[in-house]
């Protein structure tokens, strides 16, 4: 991504350059300025600058193909190749054929004068796509008498083309070829002959011969006609394929199969009859997908079975017909079997029961749901409470069941229809059972589709590590779906992590930590590389996180981690995780190190110390959560806005401070803090907070003059410059002594005053208010004659980089 | 010479008697002699083309009492000897092992023809196992060019062959973003519920991420062939380029010569489906309009979106890298109701409606059953072209930089020489399909 956009940068300006010279270009400059554009990233991008390469062709053509070097170490030749295959399309558009002709001609002239065989074989393709298509000629058949001939004598698959060569070439004989077929013994030959009939002369002119020789045909070819009738749904075959539903064998599955796709009354009755039989599955398989109304059909057979009381698996399948297809008048008959004195339909009835409830039974089966003993009987009336009340909205849902539990003897038993809610009153409800020593409903707490379960759920776990295991990866998965702030997900994946105590709790935090795409994230996930059980996990997670995150990472923790990520994958032996180890490579490619800043030889001769060279944050305090050292700058991210301060480890009298700074957004607000103490508003309580700000943004349109850029905030306002674009870095000198201060941006002096006088020696108002007549913002500025103290960078938020900071430290001297 | 799995399924067909006449030799070449005996008529054989990546995984490196795997075939020595080494340890095998696929594909012991190699392969392979009355298990994506699945479709019809493609979406597992198979889906758009014409949305948003790691790389510089590697082999019908490693083995998605890239490698998986849910697993889209910066004539690069459109209005839009899409995004959108990524419906309790709907026509989804019974399964040479092409018509637009027509009829496109060029490539010689 970063690369796309540098492009499109470098395109914008080159384009504006472009349109201010448009017609009166040399060929040498139109190629040089279509290949500073390649590759065009959007569609009207590519057609102007591939308009103008073609508008001067040939020649431009033979310009650019000049400029490609023969293959070889460090050669580049990827934006020649992109101007060249572009300008090819281009013209192949049928829009712009006019120029075709004479980008064909660059090519051949280019490729003639070329001796490079590489770059000499892409003229030629290059040239063939300029080419006019040719269908591929078409294999000559096979003649007949050689087809006849191979019918007779070829292997199977000899026999299946010459099959095929002859129904092609004399189509009235075709029925013959077919019929001869399926007296064949070889399954592969007839089902061949078959299929490429159907396909050449349709399924209805095969029906005839087929039904009319199905009687005679071996039990092997009846098999293959009645799948073939099936899957052409032959309806007028109805009667031979539900026929053969009662011979047995192949043939009944394959009619099974066959009547269940062509449908039909008669199918649906014949397959309903077979549900007790030998092929019941099958029938069962069959009616699940056939088409039509059968609910009425279903419910009498069920009603029938039921009086005869002998057919077991007929009631079983009838039954999961009924289940699966949600047949809601079957639900009287389930309530009478649930009654039954046999224990067997009673239970096959409680078990179905789930599929047939509706909003009119919920006292009913919350009644049974109550009075049920036993595991499988409380779950079964509890899954079916929760099919009762689940068109409801979920506040009229847990009213229900709220009602219901009001009047309950087991209350538990409803604990789980409770936590199907999903509303906030029954996570309270459950919380309050949980603190009143309700293990079950920590349990149902596991299941409910809440966010507010996840802090309970912690909590639990942090208390009482044997609820680890049950409580932790409902956790993860709620924050792994519900934490939308990337930094609060990562922190308490973190705290999943602390915690998490068995390998697939390790691969549960880490996998779901995968998905935030955030610096911290990495380098937290980058902490288990080491660890044996969450290694594999930890390597997924970098490498998922490295190639999401929009954040920076610092360079040596990006290369060490990924390095260690990819040897954890390929010590797995396992193939798949070669495409791993290929994706990180190529991240690693795309990463560039940095190189720490330095004292300029002026600077070291006068004692400058270097406080931030890129690589780390060693001689500075406060908030290092914050300000976080990222690729030799000091980073203030985007996705934990922090409004915390970074300090100086020394304090310091008198200094000249130097700093680059940029801003990645529009809008960033920061602030140097000079001899500033500890934890305060540096504005007010330091000696001053010289501001760092992008006035330019169209926020701040209404700024006041001590606001702007390298002002001594609310005391002496800086001459306002214009900020480089977003990106660009600037260089800033504050040099103290005493009551002066100087400011110096970009060479350019904007500050350069006395505080003492700027305030008339008054920094906090002589009558002991807030409102101070003598300071510009008119507050008090009580730290104004501070002595010493620290230096801090004053956030206000993301979007600052900061590098090379550096100080000389002038002591007590004036 | 030892018979094959075809020629046992013929003689099946006389009954028992046919059996027992067989030489027992005919078993013991099929593997391990020491192992439990398997009535022939039960049992299949399966030769790898292709043990670097995929062919080596857990889901294919696999020998059973159903399907015996009993050669393998690969171009580079360190993965042939790999796989020989792995096949005795876990089979307790020696496999029989070919440099040149061609042996293997006339190798009388293997019935069956895996072909697990970069995709430029495919249908040359396919093509030449279906010429010597082998059955074909291909990894997706099914072929490189159009032109080349069309020959597929033909040869498999012509010799009777059993053709499955290696993608399964369309008939299990959870369907990616969906959080279900694609069956209760299928169900809900046959249902009408949604209206008609639908849009589909393929993107990071509706569940289904496009890996743009496989993308080339630009100015490879030439490296020396690795001794174990036969790279002309490799490269086959392929135009010579210089060898780089990045070209081959597990990168080699990431340029045109071979594949297509993000696209070729999830391609197959997100659309095939799809184009079962909308019922046009015998249509194919008249349009295909590409947002993408121009792409490199050798290295595949990223593109931003996809879109096609079929005749009667449905569309595939393929949102992939840079995309802006504002709002939830909806995975299907019709004008009667929309579905996102986890089953969620505008359509009040939509699963019930569902539910009461007869499950979508039963489908052989058991590969070595099909081959046995020789009917089609799920995803056969002719579903697989027709989607593997909605692939190809996307990597022809963005190889061109613009939209193209296509006439679904002919598989051609609509007074486009350029565009026609890329479904018929030509092949480097001796190779041709």
């Amino acid at each position: 991504m970063k690369k796309i956009y540098s492009i499109l940068l470098f395109l914008a300006l080159s384009v504006a350059v472009y349109a201010q010279d448009a017609r009166q270009r040399t060929v040498q400059t139109i190629v040089a300025d279509v290949l500073a554009a390649m590759p065009a990233q959007n569609s009207s991008d590519f057609a102007t600058q591939m308009g103008d390469l073609a508008s001067a062709a040939p020649q431009s053509i033979v310009e650019v193909a000049k400029l490609m070097k023969p293959a070889g170490e460090g050669v580049k030749n990827a934006i020649y190749e992109y101007a060249l295959q572009g300008v090819v399309s281009f013209v192949n558009d049928p829009a712009h054929s006019a120029k075709k002709a004479d980008v064909l001609k660059g090519l051949q002239d280019a490729a003639a004068a070329c001796s490079d065989p590489y770059n000499k074989e892409l003229l030629t393709t290059l040239q063939r796509m300029l080419g006019n298509y040719v269908a591929p000629a078409a294999e000559p058949e096979m003649p007949v008498k050689e087809a006849q001939a191979l019918l007779k004598s070829g292997k199977t698959h000899e026999k299946c083309l010459a099959a095929l060569t002859l129904m092609k070439a004399q189509p009235e004989k075709a029925l013959k070829t077919v019929a001869s077929a399926l007296k064949s013994d070889d399954k592969i030959f007839r089902n061949s002959v078959l299929g490429n009939a159907t396909k050449l002369f349709g399924a209805a002119s095969l029906v005839p011969l087929l039904t009319s020789k199905f009687k005679k045909l071996a039990p092997d070819a009846k098999v293959d006609v009645l799948n073939w009738l099936g899957n052409n749904k032959i309806s007028s075959a109805a009667n031979i394929v539900n026929a053969a539903v009662g011979n047995g064998g192949e043939i009944a599955k394959a009619a099974i199969a066959a009547a269940g796709k062509i449908g039909g009354a008669a199918a649906a009755s014949t397959l309903i009859g077979q549900l007790g039989g030998e092929f019941g599955q099958e029938a069962l398989t069959a009616l699940k997908s056939f088409k039509g109304d059968i609910k009425d059909e279903v419910a009498a057979a069920l009603t029938d079975k039921l009086a005869a009381g002998t057919d077991k698996t007929a009631i079983t399948n009838l039954l999961s017909l009924a289940s699966a297809r949600k047949m809601k008048n079957v639900a009287p008959i389930v309530y009478s079997m649930i009654g039954s004195q046999d224990k067997g339909l009673a239970q096959m009835a409680e078990d179905a029961l789930s599929n047939f409830t509706g909003t009119g039974d919920i006292a009913k089966v919350g009644g049974l749901l109550d009075a049920a003993k036993g595991a499988t009987a409380i779950s079964n009336y509890q899954d079916a409470l929760k099919a009762a009340i689940h068109t409801l909205a979920p506040a009229e849902q847990y009213s229900k069941v709220s009602g219901l539990i009001k009047a309950a003897k087991n209350v538990v038993n409803f604990y789980p229809v409770l936590a199907s809610t999903g509303t906030d009153e029954a996570v309270a409800d459950l919380e309050n059972a949980y603190n009143n020593g309700s293990s079950a409903a920590l349990a149902c707490l596991t299941n409910v589709n809440n966010f507010k379960a996840a802090p309970i759920l912690l909590k639990a776990a942090q208390a009482n590590p044997s609820n680890i295991a049950g409580v932790l990866p409902r956790f993860i998965s709620l924050v792994s779906e519900y934490e939308t702030n990337l930094d609060k997900k990562r922190a308490s994946l973190g705290e999943a992590l602390a915690l998490a105590n068995t390998k697939d709790l390790k691969t549960a935090a880490l996998g779901a930590l995968a998905n935030v795409p955030t610096m911290k994230s990495f380098l937290l996930a980058g902490k288990y590389l080491d660890d044996k059980d969450a290694a594999y996990a930890a390597a997924n997670a970098v490498k998922n996180i490295a190639s999401k995150t929009k954040e920076e990472i610092n360079y040596n923790d990006f290369k060490n981690f990924l390095t260690k990520a990819a040897n954890v994958f390929k010590g797995t032996g396992n193939a798949d995780d070669g495409y791993a180890v290929s994706e990180i490579d190529q991240i690693l490619d795309a990463a560039e190190p940095f190189t720490p800043s330095q004292l300029t030889a002026e600077e070291k001769k006068q004692g400058f110390e270097m406080l931030f060279d890129g690589t780390n944050l060693d001689k500075w305090q406060g908030d290092l959560e914050g300000y976080i050292p990222v690729n030799g700058t000091i980073y203030v991210s985007a996705n934990y806005g922090s409004t915390g301060n970074l300090y100086t480890k020394k304090e310091y009298r008198n200094f000249v401070y130097r700093f680059e700074f940029c801003f990645l957004r529009e809008g960033v607000n920061n602030g140097v803090g000079v001899r500033t103490p500890m934890g305060v508003d540096a504005a007010y309580d330091a000696m001053c907070e010289v501001q760092i700000l992008d006035h330019d943004a169209p926020m701040y349109a209404n700024l006041r003059e001590y606001q702007v850029h390298g002002s001594v905030y609310g005391v002496i306002p800086a001459k306002r410059i214009v900020h480089k674009p977003l990106g660009e870095w600037s260089t800033e000198e504050i040099r103290v002594e005493g009551d002066r201060i100087k400011v110096t941006v970009n060479g350019e002096v904007i500050v350069d005053g006395n505080i003492r006088t700027a305030c008339k020696g008054h920094n906090v108002a002589p009558d002991g208010s807030d409102t101070n007549p003598y300071t510009v913002d008119h507050r008090n500025h009580p730290g104004m004659f501070n002595k010493k103290g620290y230096i801090s960078f004053c956030g206000h938020g993301e979007g600052l980089k900061i590098r090379n900071v550096r100080i000389l430290d002038l002591g007590d001297k004036k | 010479m030892a018979q094959s799995r075809r020629d046992f399924i013929k003689k099946a067909g006389l009954g028992l008697g046919a059996l027992t006449i067989l030489p027992r030799e005919v078993f013991g070449k099929m593997g391990d002699s020491s192992s439990k005996f398997v009535a022939p008529s039960d049992q299949m054989t399966r030769g790898i083309i292709g043990v670097g990546g995929i062919g080596m995984s857990n889901l294919h490196f696999v020998s059973d009492e159903r399907c015996r795997l009993v050669a393998v075939c690969d171009v580079d020595q360190k993965h042939l000897d790999n796989a020989l080494q792995k096949g005795e340890e876990r089979f307790g095998t020696k496999l029989q092992s070919y440099h040149d696929w061609r042996d293997l594909v006339h190798d009388p012991n293997v019935d069956i023809v895996h072909i697990a190699t970069p995709s430029h392969w495919h249908g040359l392979m396919a093509v030449e196992a279906a010429k010597t009355g082998k059955d074909i298990f291909c990894e997706k994506p099914m072929t490189r060019t159009i032109g080349e699945g069309k020959k597929v479709v033909e040869a498999v019809n012509k010799y009777g062959s059993i053709f499955r493609l290696d993608t399964w979406f369309r008939f299990k597992d959870t369907f990616y973003g969906l959080g279900t198979t694609v069956e209760p889906l299928k169900k809900l758009v046959d249902s009408g519920l949604l209206g008609w014409p639908l849009t589909v949305r393929i993107s990071g948003a509706t569940g289904f991420a496009w890996k743009f790691y496989w993308t080339g790389r630009e100015n490879l510089e030439p490296q020396p062939v690795p001794k174990e590697l036969d790279y002309d082999l490799w490269l086959g019908p392929a135009p010579v380029k210089p060898y780089h490693p990045h070209r081959v083995h597990q990168s080699f998605r990431g340029y045109w010569d071979y594949e297509s890239g993000g696209l070729g490698d999830m391609g197959q998986h997100y659309i095939d489906p799809v184009q079962y849910f909308l019922g046009k697993d015998n249509d194919l889209p008249v349009k295909v309009e590409v947002d993408a910066p121009q792409q490199h004539p050798d290295a595949v690069g990223i593109w931003r979106s996809i879109t096609y459109t079929y005749a009667d209005g449905c569309k595939i839009i393929l949102e992939g890298e840079g995309f802006e899409s504002s709002g939830k995004v909806p995975y299907i959108e019709g004008p009667k109701g929309k579905v996102y990524k986890g089953f969620e419906c505008t359509i009040p309790n939509v699963m019930d409606v569902i539910n009461e709907l007869p499950d979508p026509e039963p489908r052989q989804v058991d590969f070595l059953d099909c081959v046995k019974n020789r009917q089609k399964f799920a995803l056969n040479e002719e579903n697989g072209h027709h989607s593997c092409t909605v692939v190809n018509l996307g990597s022809c637009a963005l190889r061109l930089g613009r939209t193209l027509h296509f006439d679904p009829e002919k598989q051609l496109f609509i007074n486009d020489d350029a565009a026609n060029l890329l479904i018929n490539q030509p092949m480097r010689g001796p190779w041709s399909i």
